[in-house]
């Protein structure tokens, strides 16, 4: 029985393929409803086989009609198809205490890769290594302008970003010895994704003359390009001392970092010469320059660390963990920011090299050790409790150098270099006590609570950039000394009443509670900030089987969150700055007739809003002027409005077996989000998401013979985008198949 | 389309109840199973079991537990074909195979991952397990007395963001799921907020002292210039404006 149950669970997933990425979406793949006792020990003669070790090979395409990296993005898989080795699985036994592991996969298109060995030997040890790497895909898109249809399309489009990781590890476990484990990991990321770092266009249909309302607005889509390492190197030893067990660790973690980021702003624009006055109506074409924008930023890290942990069981009923840590890291940087500006001259239009930095080289230092004890009782039969202490005690400091080039003059054409130096340095120390009472006296009933704290004090300085030149010592301006200080807590109470077989209750009550501050001191303006926020909310579930075929899981979560800022300190009162509210509703519904047949359904319907002050800011007064040109009062309120992020998904799963060779499976999905702020477009870019989606699909999975399955599944996806103004609908059907062949 | 859904249904159902005689059940469930209870697990898998006690999880514990409800069987399926066969493949559930089992409880969850903007969950290219400890202590690891930096769990992929930065960003000190969801949004890059709200939540304050003190754009945290401008064109880390939110090495304003 136990067979058909995994290759059910592999049908609905179907590894990492277009099944799970395509009919999975919308919360479709198969689910179960409820951890209720279901129909279990049932006939189960004609289940298909579970191989030990197999080889399954798959393929997927698609013809879609749309926008294919959109598609790509979206479902995570190539739009030109693919097919490969799914999952690879072989399994020996060499000898009584001896056992080796292959594990494999190479799908081409979807660029995801698996290829992992193991041997391991009771009482002697193991060694584990292999390399996997999979494509997440982009699709590039920047904001769309209702009112002048206003769409740029990305170039490059092939965006996407591979990640790598081989790892290596070896463990030597013999019987009555310390145990020692190596692991060495290196991961990779690299590609080209796109970045919300959108840059700007008068292309709106917005005159550049009726301040304060601007013309401009940021919807260009941009990119990076990321080149980045990440290495460890770790050495653990356990030994058992008794009734302690202490672990030490003593790891080195080295990274690199080479990313650039691409923004254009204002692209094919220019402004004329002489540059006309701001009361002048003029073409979009001339209303900004274009701004090539490229960023490097590189960073090397080297990391050393050294951990110790102790396990103690002080008496069957009290049981000290405790442990120390110590961590260095150093850092050198660098990176450059440079914009190509396009400057219409006398002569024609130039382009004009500068930089808002230039050969940065600097570097930073930082130095971190860390304490905790944990207590673990049990006072009485039915009741535990948990306390903990942690410590921490950082410092860093960083400093860096660059250049930065700037041009003047009318036109803006000479070009001036000068340096700049800057600095910070970070001190924090912080404690964080927490308790967990657990009681399970009742029957059927659990009963918990707990709380924890964070108290900190720091010191932070820094000092921004300045001209060591023009001004040998940094001017106080530049100089920020602040205490800082944090206190929260976070607390819960909750509880899980199985009220009969067929109704279990669960409930939560949670509260978290921050304060933090930032005040100035001494002889600079340094900072007078103080930020508050409250959450609070209740996460309740209600498992019912009304009947022993059906069970119904119900999962309510609300939360209240607000926040509150003081600004420069004491002269002014906190207020609210933030009120969130947010409901979730989760249901699903699972419905096992009989052995061979199930159908689940299931919904999650979220209401969340996130309100700052900005959209009752009022009326902004008549006086502010920007280009020149007086400006009327205006309605600050209709600039930002409440972001709205509701939304809802569903989805329904059927599954049957047709024959004694054949399964079926049936799926829909459906996910609507409709936060649409079109009509606000002339004073606010529009950010509404507006999408409609739907999946259908269809699968067989069939055995050939006792050492072959196959499986073969059509479908159908349905995405339409109204956020994008429709430039990144896509629609069309999908396939799949996959042999499967014990070994 | 409702009548015709209605009696395909029907339709698998009739065919199901005569055609072959195996059981198929929505996973996380292994069908031909029972439960054996937590103590037949640990008496293998006795490092998982050794610091449950210590687990968010078992919050959920009941005394008369007995069967897997609460315990090792709740998330990885009735164990009782694991257990007489020693082990073998596809005789329990694996949950950093599949997130169906964490998805029995966590229906919210499940949502969360089927949105455009989300971690590749449901393709199968991060379990839930990667970020959650559930066989002990905290399951957000980097709450309470956990033992990593808050961020931690996100840093381990995301290095770019790790710094140290010379300009660090306060926020970074409230955790990473300030701004973003890690389960997903309908938001790109997963932000809670879509727009300037997300930011003007901490840096909206009054004005500085001589100015008229209202509450909007101008009183954006120690500039006296007017935002009202740079939040109608767009996101405030938009291209010329705050590129760094998550720190800067060139400036303390986060611009580059």
């Amino acid at each position: 029985m136990h067979a058909m149950q995994a290759k059910l669970s592999a049908f609905n997933g179907c590894g990492h393929l277009l099944i799970i990425a395509t009919f999975a979406l919308a919360g479709s793949a198969a689910h179960a409803a409820a951890a209720a006792a279901k129909p279990d020990a049932s006939p189960n003669e004609d289940a298909f086989p579970n191989y030990e070790s197999y080889i399954k090979i798959s393929g997927q395409a698609a013809a879609i009609s749309g926008d294919g990296a959109a598609f790509q993005n979206r479902l995570r898989q190539p739009e030109n198809g693919g097919a490969g080795i799914e999952d690879l699985h072989f399994n020996k036994i060499i000898s009584r205490r001896t056992a080796v592991t292959l594990d494999g996969r190479a799908l081409t298109g979807a660029e995801n890769y698996l290829g992992h060995f193991n041997v391991s030997k009771s009482e002697v040890g193991s060694v584990d290594a292999g390399y996997k790497r999979f494509r997440t895909f982009y699709d590039g898109v920047g904001g769309f302008f209702p009112l002048s249809k206003a769409w740029f399309p990305l170039k490059p489009q092939d965006l996407h970003v591979d990640r790598g990781q081989f790892w290596a590890e070896a463990t030597l476990a013999l019987k009555d010895a310390p145990e020692f484990k190596l692991r060495y990991t290196n991961e990779t990321r690299g590609g080209r994704k796109d970045s919300t770092h959108w840059g700007d266009t008068d292309f709106t249909d917005l005159p550049n003359n009726n301040p304060p309302i601007s013309q401009v607005r940021k919807l260009i889509p941009s990119y990076i390009q990321l080149g980045e390492r990440y290495e460890t190197l770790e050495g653990t030893m356990r030994k058992t001392f008794g009734r302690t067990t202490a672990h030490l660790t003593v790891l080195a973690e080295r990274t690199h970092k080479l990313d650039t980021r691409f923004v254009t702003r204002f692209p094919g624009e220019v402004r004329p010469f002489p540059s006309p006055a701001a009361t002048v109506l003029l073409p979009p074409a001339q209303m900004n320059n274009q701004v090539q924008l490229t960023q490097t930023d590189g960073m090397n890290t080297k990391m050393f660390g050294i951990v110790g942990t102790t396990l103690t069981e002080l008496s069957k009923h009290v049981t000290l963990r405790t442990d120390l840590s110590y961590h260095l890291v150093n850092t050198d940087f660098g990176g450059d920011r440079t914009t190509l500006t396009s400057i219409a001259t006398p002569t024609g239009v130039v382009i004009v090299p500068t930089g808002e930095f230039l050969g940065l080289n600097g570097g930073s230092r930082a130095k971190v050790y860390e304490g905790k004890i944990d207590l673990a009782m049990t006072p009485a039969k039915d009741v535990s409790v948990n306390l903990g202490l942690r410590g921490e005690d950082s410092y860093a400091r960083g400093a860096g150098a660059f250049s930065v080039v700037a041009a003047s003059g009318t036109p803006a054409v000479t070009l001036a270099t000068t340096p700049r130096l800057e600095a910070s340095r970070v001190k924090d120390q912080s404690l964080s006590p927490a308790i967990d009472v657990r009681y399970t006296g009742f029957t059927d009933l659990a009963l918990y609570a707990s709380g924890s704290w964070r108290i900190l004090n720091g010191d932070d300085r820094t000092t921004s950039a300045y001209n060591p030149i023009t001004s040998p010592v940094p001017a106080l301006s530049n100089l920020f000394n602040n205490d800082t200080s944090e206190n929260r807590g976070h607390y819960s109470v909750g509880a899980n009443w199985r009220q009969s077989m067929a109704v279990t209750l669960r409930g939560e009550l949670f509260y978290k509670d921050h304060l933090n501050k930032s005040v100035g001191y001494s002889t600079n303006l340094g900072d007078n900030y103080a930020l508050g926020y409250q959450f609070t909310g209740i996460k309740t579930t209600a498992i019912c089987r009304p009947h022993p075929t059906v069970t119904s899981t119900l999962r309510y979560v609300y939360q209240l969150g607000r926040m509150q800022v003081t600004g420069f300190l004491p002269d002014f009162s906190r207020y609210d700055s933030m009120n969130l509210k947010n409901h979730t509703i989760d249901e699903t519904i699972d419905w096992n007739p009989q052995n061979g047949f199930y159908l689940q359904a299931s919904a999650n319907v979220v209401f969340n809003v996130i309100s700052t002050v900005y959209p009752r800011a009022g009326i902004t007064p008549a006086s502010i002027s920007n280009t020149g040109v007086a400006n009327a009062a205006f309605d600050t309120n209709k600039v930002l409005q409440n972001s709205d992020n509701n939304y809802f998904n569903g989805s329904m799963l059927v599954g049957a077996v047709l024959t004694k060779a054949d399964d079926l499976q049936l799926q829909g999905t459906y996910y609507r989000a409709d936060n649409g702020s079109a009509n606000r477009a002339a004073f606010t870019m529009p950010f509404g998401v507006v999408v409609r989606e739907y999946s259908l699909a269809a699968g067989v999975k069939h055995k050939f013979a006792s050492g072959w399955l196959g499986t073969i599944k059509v479908g159908y996806f349905h995405s339409q985008n109204d956020t994008t103004g429709g430039f990144t609908n896509f629609r069309g059907p999908l396939a799949y198949f996959a042999f499967e062949h014990a070994l | 389309m409702l009548i015709f859904g209605g009696a395909t249904v029907w339709g698998l159902l009739l065919i199901s109840c005569v055609v072959a005689n195996r059981t198929v059940l929505a996973p996380p469930f292994v069908a031909g199973a029972e439960f054996v209870g937590t103590k037949k697990c640990a008496e293998c898998h006795a490092d998982k079991a050794a610091n449950f006690a210590s687990a968010s999880h078992n919050r959920l514990a009941l005394s008369a537990a007995g069967v897997g409800n609460t315990g090792c069987e709740g998330c990885h399926g009735q164990g009782s074909l694991h257990a007489e066969s020693g082990g073998a493949r596809g005789t329990i559930i694996n949950p950093r195979r599949s997130p169906e089992t964490c998805f029995q409880c966590h229906l919210d969850k499940r949502g969360q991952f089927s949105l455009p903007n989300s971690h590749p969950v449901l393709a199968g290219q991060v379990s839930c397990a990667d970020c959650h400890d559930v066989h002990q202590g905290n399951a957000i690891r980097d709450t309470g007395t956990a033992f990593v930096n808050t961020n931690a769990t996100c840093t381990r992929c995301h290095v770019a963001q790790k710094g140290p930065f010379v300009f660090e960003h306060a926020a970074m000190k409230e955790g990473c799921t300030i701004c973003h969801n890690p389960h997903g949004t309908i938001n790109q890059r997963m932000l809670v907020a879509r727009d300037g709200n997300l930011c003007l939540r901490c840096h909206l304050e009054r004005s500085a002292p001589g100015t008229s003190g209202q509450i909007n754009a101008n009183a954006i945290r120690h500039t006296a210039e007017n935002h009202n401008t740079r939040l109608m064109q767009g996101m405030c880390w938009s291209a010329g404006c705050h590129e760094a939110p998550h720190g800067s090495n060139a400036n303390n304003h986060f611009r580059r």
